[in-house]
This record gives C-alpha cells, structure tokens and sequence, in this order.
C-alpha cells in the first residue's frame, strides 16, 4: 500500500477517482505518459486494493477502494509531495474530464 | 448488514446478557443500585445499558440490509463485515458487562477489575473504529427505502466514504476525551457525547437528502429531450 501511495502518478489516480468513477480511457486523457505505463500504475493500484475494476463491454471503469486511513494517508503523501522530485510540476489532477 | 443466523447468535448474547442483569438486579438488597469492587456506587439500569446498545447496533445492521437493492455477490462483503462488527461488539459488552457483575459480587480478586473493564472498553472502541474504517472499501448499494433516495454510482461511495471519515473522527474526539477528560466529570460527558451524536445523525440524513436530490436533478439534465 504504501509503494502505491508513494508515486505522484498512481497519487493522481487516485485523485481523479476520488471525484467519480473512470474509465481506462478517462484517466489516460490527464496524464502524458504512454498507455502500457498507465496500465502498470493501474495494476500497482489494483493489488494495493486502492481501486477497484469492473469491465463494462470494451472499456474498464475503475473506482475507488480507500479505507479512512488509507484516504488520510494519501492526503498526507500528496501534501509532503512524497515521490516528487524538487522542480517537477504536476498537472493539476482536478482536471474535468470533457 | 448481517444475514440472519448472525442476527440469532446476537440475540443469543443479548438474552444472556438481558438474564445475567436482571439476576444481578434480583440479589440486591437495594434495586436501585449497585456497590463495584472501589466501592462507588453505580445505578442499576447500568447493566441493561449493555443489551440495550447491542440491541441498538444489531437492530441497525440487520435493518440496514432490509431493503437492499443489491445482488448476493456486492453483498457478501458487507455481511462478512457486519458478522465480525455485531458479534464482536456483543461479545465485548458481555465481557464488559460480566466484569461489572463479578465486581459488585464482592469478592477478593487478586487483579484490578476497573482497569480491566477500562481495557476492555478501549478494545471495543478500537474494535468499532476499524471496522468504520472499512466501510468505504466495501461496495456501495441502494436501498428500497433511504432518505433522499437513489445517489447513484457517483454519489453514493462519496457519501459513504466522506461519513466514515466523519465518524472515525468523531469516535477519536470522544476516545480522546475520555482517556484526558478528569474522573470527576463522571456521566456528565455522557450528555454531550449523546448530543453530538443526534447532531451527527441529523447532519448525515440532511446531507444524503441534499445528494439525492442533485443526483436526480443530473439524472433529468442528462435525459435526451425529445
């Protein structure tokens, strides 16, 4: 859980799903990195327990699985900015999806 | 939510903790009260107190999953969890209850029975706050009947989610205070605990109200017009 929790771009995921349930597709259109990179963060996600996967005909919708300590603990990783390299800038994940 | 051999394993304990207080009641020479090991008395109506909130709680949990609309595989995880919930907070205030009643028999005992029930209750409290933890991580299903209604796949986990988070906070509120708060505030803490906890109901079901009403309003938004 904590390796989860530890990277910014599996942090954002998070983020993203905190606000509604996505699909592959949705969350891919915040982040530049390519699809098999995402697809890893993804499954990193998915044996954490942080999300979980439901395939609707050609497309997976993700949602979140955070307990309250889990909630409070990413709050607190993306507040210290663990993982975060000093000069990096981040998309801000409160991004709508179109 | 718990299936209904869970519910008669509650109701099992709650009888014997029903029978275990009412024998306690009929041996004293005064109703009223009751003498533990330190010598304080405490009221009678203590020792229903016990049932009384298991009853509370597995009621609850049995009606919460009444009117589930829901197939048996979203719900399975919810039952595993009311299992442990009910039966280990039933258990728990059985113990709790046992020490209170062998406390006040009057017998020597070679160990400190208050800071045991103090153990016991910090256990339970520790017990309850785990499993309110767990909460957001179970599936979210709609019921027949709720306040406000449906709030879809979007709102409904928030609410849940964002509740728990209210209730594990409230609960550390309250553990706190009772491990700082001075002994000589005795059950006056108990009034406002109680006062909290009416507040925090009606805040959740006006809140889940507020929900179902903006997810019907995006429901019909959404709708193609003709």
């Amino acid at each position: 859980m904590f390796k989860a929790l530890s990277d910014p771009t599996r942090r954002r995921i998070l983020q993203l799903l905190r606000q509604r349930p996505m699909t592959a597709g949705q969350l891919a259109e915040h982040f530049d990195c390519a699809k098999p990179t995402l697809s890893a963060h993804f499954s990193v996600l998915r044996e954490a327990d942080l999300v979980e996967s439901e395939k609707v005909g050609t497309s997976i919708t993700y949602s979140l699985k955070l307990s309250v300590l889990e909630d409070a603990l990413l709050s607190f990783a993306e507040t210290v900015g663990v993982g975060v390299r000093s000069g990096e800038r981040l998309k801000p994940a409160t991004r709508r999806v179109k | 939510m718990i299936d209904r051999r869970t519910a008669l394993t509650c109701v099992t304990l709650i009888t014997l903790m029903l029978v275990a207080a009412v024998w306690r009641v009929i041996a004293l020479d005064d109703w009223t009260t009751f003498t533990v090991d330190n010598g304080r008395a405490l009221p009678s109506l203590l020792l229903f107190f016990f049932p009384a909130c298991c009853a509370l709680v597995v009621g609850a949990l049995y009606w919460d999953g009444v009117g589930a609309k829901a197939d048996d595989a979203k719900l399975q995880p919810w039952r595993s969890w009311g299992r442990s919930l009910s039966i280990g907070y039933c258990g728990g205030l059985l113990l709790l209850q046992g020490v209170l009643i062998v406390g006040s028999l009057g017998f020597i005992m070679p160990f400190d029975l208050s800071a045991i029930s103090r153990g016991l209750g910090l256990l339970l409290a520790i017990m309850c706050l785990l499993a309110i933890n767990r909460i957001p991580k179970l599936p979210w299903f709609e019921r027949k009947v709720a306040p406000g209604g449906n709030l879809g796949p979007i709102y409904g986990p928030r609410y849940m989610r964002i509740q728990s988070w209210v209730v594990v906070v409230f609960m550390v509120a309250v553990m706190a205070g009772n491990l700082v708060a001075p002994r000589a505030m005795g059950w006056r803490a108990a009034g406002y605990i109680l006062l909290a906890t009416v507040l925090l109901v009606a805040w959740s079901l006006v809140w889940r109200v507020h929900l179902g009403r903006k997810w019907k309003l995006e429901q019909v938004t959404a709708r193609p017009k003709p």
